[in-house]
């Protein structure tokens, strides 16, 4: 019996190391100078997952995609495809399943010209399939490197190279010697990808299930390293989850327990929270600034200019009275008005008088305002009111003539207003998105997160950095409205027409994304929810 | 194979006297198989030429002993020659199995082309990666509020944009352009 369970071990141990052997980890076949990787499982399916998906509809009622097929590349690739697949001697579906139902990637070498890297395709297959496709296209085998084949296919002074090593076959247009590149990896022993620290740190670290992972060597504007990964969920919502190598001042960043959704009004199409740590932020201003050469007098001037709006408190005072978090969004407006942009700062224990000073200097420089300008015919007419609302005093300043002018009857709500309450200082562009607010914060008004948590997006549980929301479909026509005044109608047009902007993101019902700040990296998840 | 390689096979197929056309001569310097197939029909042509050459008295002594020939000769009852069944299966088969297994010419296509052709409406819509950001700031608080969490996503999204550019890499075609894509991307790698 010890012997039956001896062999049976042995031959699971067996089973295991060949199936480990048999399919390595494509960043092994990958140059370890690799510029990005992009992995895919089961890209096929992921076709006919997006197939079969509103969202490709609309890409095809897109003016971009209308104007292509109706070009003659459209009826070329058709053709292209068509003597390939005969040549194949497969349907499209046959062969897009049998070469991209298992692992494919797309490995970027540099070229010397950051925008024009080489790629290399890799795609899992077994080797009479890999031969399959080099025959159909017309492949010649031209000669072998570390005992690895190399086939080229040439077309119009053009050039495909192939070959097929390490369980994957490999296809590139023959620039330079990228497939050398990838064939000295794969069955010369050249360092991979996998030997490259940046890549184990960030790429490895996000969690198992991908179905897409894209590591870039030096992302974003900091040109750190990179990764996101994909993860599809049912009923219309992908999941991402991704991670930069970045090193932030934790001082600054540091993750809190984020209240502020649960203050933000249910008609948010577009929120953010952040956490704040205003003393620490001042002291990495003062630090930087005076190391400049005007520096002390430039933190003295900036003192004074926050001080001014605060009157009665010192900068310390200042900095103590908010935080860990802020909290901002676009909520709709009511029966055609303007939408509201609201923010949201926590008060620590003793903030609330000086957020009341913020509020009462802020009305008092108005109606002085006001004054000054009452004399010049040209000179805005600035209104300052108080309301209570809610057991809460409202200051509201308004120009209404001015604003009205200058954005039109649309903008006939827009009045600034500021609040507090013993959480919050809550200032808005619109006296209705602070009274929203208001209510959400004190618990007698739909929240957003309450929202969002019915609809199955939870708020963060734990603490972040910062988390977002937007509401495309529900806040389109919104948000479109704002850009056309902030980019111009004629650009936004132009947007909409290329790319049915209007459509797509009607397709988008939410888009949620939270970032963690740790000591020498940054994580972060994003959810985007199809419309249902 | 390449259609000038066609044309080329086509043409000593036929025949013809004298030289391929200039077009196909010029292709033929450059292709190894085109110039090998040329240079053999060449040399079969001079060997022929000087081997079966026949002077105009011999040749008319030739004719004038065969031409007699066909009026003299008996008809004869041609007996039909006799195939086992066996014979015949096996040079059906070896007829078939050549048509089947005979390797049939292949129109080369470009993996790369075709690869790009799949990404189809994907590769026409999708944004092209981030140019370098503007050097002007905006340091108006909104702008800054912006800034801040446009920065949490600048990271990611760049390497998703780049993920979408990747295919287009590797397939050779350029990124599309960022406000129209209706004059078309594709463009060879010659270029």
């Amino acid at each position: 019996m010890r012997t039956l369970r001896t062999l049976a071990a042995v031959l699971v141990l067996a089973v295991a190391a060949t199936a480990a052997v048999a399919a390595p980890k494509v960043a092994d076949l990958a140059p370890a100078n690799a510029g990005a990787l992009i992995e895919t499982v089961d890209a096929a399916g992921l076709r006919q997952m997006l197939l079969d998906s509103r969202f490709w509809d609309a890409l095809g009622q897109t003016e971009a995609v209308r104007q292509w097929r109706a070009s003659p590349r459209y009826a070329e690739a058709q053709q292209r495809i068509d003597q390939f697949l005969a040549n194949l001697e497969m349907t499209r579906d046959e062969a897009i399943q049998t070469y991209l139902g298992q692992r494919s990637a797309v490995v970027l070498l540099p070229s010397g010209d950051i925008k024009k890297p080489y790629g290399v395709i890799l795609v899992e297959t077994d080797a009479a399939l890999a031969e399959r496709l080099i025959k159909a296209a017309g492949g010649e085998r031209v000669g072998e490197r570390h005992g690895v084949a190399v086939w080229e296919v040439r077309k119009d002074n053009r050039v495909d190279r192939m070959a097929y090593a390490g369980g994957m076959l490999m296809i590139c247009g023959a620039k330079a010697n990228e497939l050398e590149q990838v064939i000295d990896v794969a069955a010369g022993g050249a360092p991979s990808l996998t030997s490259r620290g940046a890549f184990s740190d960030v790429a490895e670290s996000l969690p198992d299930g991908w179905r897409t992972r894209a590591f870039a060597a030096e992302a974003g504007p900091h040109k750190i390293p990179g990764a996101v990964a994909m993860y599809p969920k049912d009923h219309g919502r992908v999941h991402f989850e991704w991670c930069m190598a970045e090193s932030e001042d934790l001082d600054i960043n540091a993750p809190v327990l984020l209240t502020g959704p649960k203050a933000l009004p249910a008609s948010a199409v577009a929120a953010g929270a952040t956490s704040l740590h205003l003393q620490a932020v001042w002291a990495k201003v003062q630090e930087k600034v005076s190391a400049m050469p005007d520096g002390a007098e430039k933190i003295r001037k900036a003192d004074m200019f926050v001080r001014g709006w605060f009157p009665g408190y010192s900068m310390d005072a200042i900095t103590a009275a908010f935080g860990p978090e802020a909290a901002g969004a676009l909520v709709k407006g009511s029966d055609g008005s303007a939408p509201g942009l609201v923010g949201i700062a926590r008060l620590t224990a003793g903030g609330q008088p000086v957020a009341k000073a913020f509020k009462n200097g802020l009305a008092a420089k108005a109606m002085i305002l006001g004054a000054l300008g009452q004399n010049d015919e040209n000179a805005p007419k600035i209104g300052v009111r108080e309301e209570t609302y809610a057991n809460t005093s409202l200051v509201i300043i308004e120009a209404p003539a001015a604003i009205e002018k200058a954005l039109g009857p649309w903008a006939k709500d827009i009045g600034l207003t500021v609040a507090v309450t013993n959480e919050w200082l809550v200032v808005g562009t619109t006296p209705a998105g602070v009274k929203e607010t208001l209510d959400a914060a004190a618990g007698t008004g739909a929240s957003l997160a309450a929202a969002l948590e019915k609809d199955g997006d939870a708020v963060p549980a734990k603490p972040v950095t910062r988390w977002g929301v937007l509401q495309p479909a529900s806040g389109a026509d919104i948000v479109l409205a704002w850009a056309e005044r902030v980019a111009g109608k004629e650009r936004v047009d132009q947007i909409k027409k290329v790319t049915n902007l209007a459509e797509l993101m009607k397709l988008v019902k939410r888009i949620v994304w939270q970032r963690t700040d740790e000591a020498n990296m940054v994580r972060g998840t994003a959810d985007i929810q199809a419309i249902d | 194979m390449n259609p000038d390689c066609e044309r080329l096979r086509e043409w000593l197929e036929a025949g013809p006297d004298g030289g391929p056309p200039p077009a196909l001569e010029a292709h033929a310097t450059g292709c190894e198989t085109c110039r090998r197939r040329l240079a053999l029909d060449r040399a079969l042509g001079d060997r022929l030429g000087a081997g079966a050459g026949l002077s105009p008295a011999r040749r008319e002594a030739l004719v004038a002993r065969i031409a007699p020939a066909p009026a003299a000769a008996p008809a004869r009852r041609v007996r039909p020659v006799r195939w086992p069944l066996s014979a015949l299966a096996v040079a059906a088969a070896a007829v078939l199995a050549a048509l089947v297994f005979w390797p049939r010419p292949v129109a080369p296509t470009l993996p790369t082309d075709v690869f790009g052709d799949l990404l189809g409406p994907l590769a026409e819509v999708t944004p092209r990666a981030p140019e370098a950001a503007a050097t002007e700031e905006d340091s108006s608080p909104l702008s800054m509020v912006l800034a801040t969490f446009w920065g949490d996503l600048e990271g990611p999204m760049a390497i998703g944009v780049g993920a979408l550019e990747a295919p287009r890499a590797a397939a050779g075609i350029e990124s599309a352009p960022p406000q129209t894509s209706t004059e078309g991307n594709r463009q060879v790698k010659e270029e």
